[in-house]
């Protein structure tokens, strides 16, 4: 009853051994993160219905956002028109971009930091300026926009 | 076997700390105080347990502190990539103030040294100095003037070098989540934009978690006091 932590004769713990373990389990929680699972694609749905995969305007304006999920294209659309944007990854989570005439913006996304949501408007005033450019980032759903000229 | 279960204890004790540290961090918004949001953005007080560990404990507890702290506060705030962002900055930001905890004089002139080059970089860019670009400009000129001032300061009295420890080690860390969130979303070009502002708020906001962590351990009488 002496020792409460263990049985007497077990080695110390050592520290990196339990960084190891530690490691191990964030390697393997990775494997069945985004990305990882059995293929559901992301269901993108495009001012109020399903998007039926047809390029959007793809002669309009001399600027298109970009949407991009995993580092692949998934999106575009032109920069001018006012669509909203709704992009849901089944066991990820979900986000609806605004574009409106003259700005583009995260109107809503289910992550827990909200930093996407809070980035703000990308305009064609601030693009320049902007702490990240044409950039508006959701790092836990992997999801990027970016508007950008041809 | 009396050490050993101390040491379980004080290891407990610390982990706990760090985590109630960041979420001290997500409580204080100082991207308020800025004028464009700049996302991701935190004081990183945890940085100070961290710092107690690699001063006062050794180099495999320190090791041990961060990747808990990583992979629990993965588990219990955000996903598996928030996990990955946080562990790269991490394990980044350790070597790097492991290697540099002889000689913290010359952490802090590194960072200068990084804050010169960010501000060159920008103008070379023939970057708009207008809004946040105008702010990350200041930003990197207040970085490159703190770290001088670190530098001198530990340069007259070693036992502040904490100070220039903490600084670069905010800087790496930064550093180091944005390479991830770039291989992540595969997006170089936020490390023309982002970057530079990450490197800015490191260096202000790592010397004062440096000030800090120097305060705990003259506390702690781990340091000789001045008097």
């Amino acid at each position: 009853m002496r020792h409460r932590l263990g049985p007497a004769g077990v080695p110390k713990p050592n520290g990196l051994w339990l960084a190891a373990l530690l490691a191990a389990l964030a390697l393997a929680l990775c494997g069945c993160g985004p990305g990882g699972g059995a293929g559901e694609g992301p269901r993108i749905t495009l001012d109020g219905a399903p998007w039926d995969g047809k390029a959007v305007s793809p002669e309009a304006g001399d600027m298109r956002v970009y949407v991009t999920l995993n580092g692949e294209a998934l999106i575009d659309l032109p920069f001018g028109e006012a669509h909203t944007l709704t992009v849901a990854q089944p066991g990820v989570g979900e986000n609806t971009v605004a574009v409106t005439p003259d700005s583009v913006y995260m109107l809503q996304a289910d992550c827990e930091n909200q930093d996407c949501v809070q980035m703000g408007a990308v305009t064609r005033e601030n693009l320049e300026v902007r702490v990240m450019g044409g950039f508006i980032v959701c790092l836990p759903h992997r999801l990027s926009v970016e508007v950008r000229g041809e | 076997m009396k050490a050993n279960s101390r040491r379980v204890a004080l290891y407990g004790l610390l982990v706990a700390l760090m985590l109630v540290l960041g979420l001290l961090d997500k409580s204080i918004p100082i991207t308020w105080f800025l004028s464009g949001a700049i996302p991701g953005i935190k004081l990183g007080l945890a940085n100070t347990v961290l710092l107690y560990a690699i001063y006062l404990m050794d180099w495999k507890s320190g090791v041990l502190l961060m990747a808990a702290k990583a992979v629990l506060s993965g588990f219990i705030y955000g996903s598996v990539t928030a996990m990955l962002i946080s562990l790269s900055g991490g394990v980044l930001s350790l070597l790097v103030m492991l290697l540099i905890k002889r000689g913290p004089a010359v952490g802090a002139l590194a960072v200068s040294g990084l804050g010169a080059a960010g501000v060159a970089w920008l103008l070379a860019r023939g970057v708009t100095l207008r809004g946040d670009m105008l702010w990350c400009v200041i930003l990197l000129c207040a970085a490159c003037a703190a770290g001088v001032a670190v530098f001198l300061f530990v340069r007259k009295n070693p036992e502040n070098g904490v100070i220039g420890t903490s600084m670069i080690g905010a800087v790496f860390f930064n550093i180091g989540q944005t390479l991830m969130a770039v291989a992540v979303m595969r997006t170089p070009q936020l490390l023309y934009t982002y970057l530079p502002f990450l490197v800015a708020m490191g260096a202000v906001v790592g010397s004062l978690t440096g000030i800090v962590a120097r305060r705990v351990f003259l506390a702690l009488r781990a340091l000789p006091s001045r008097q």
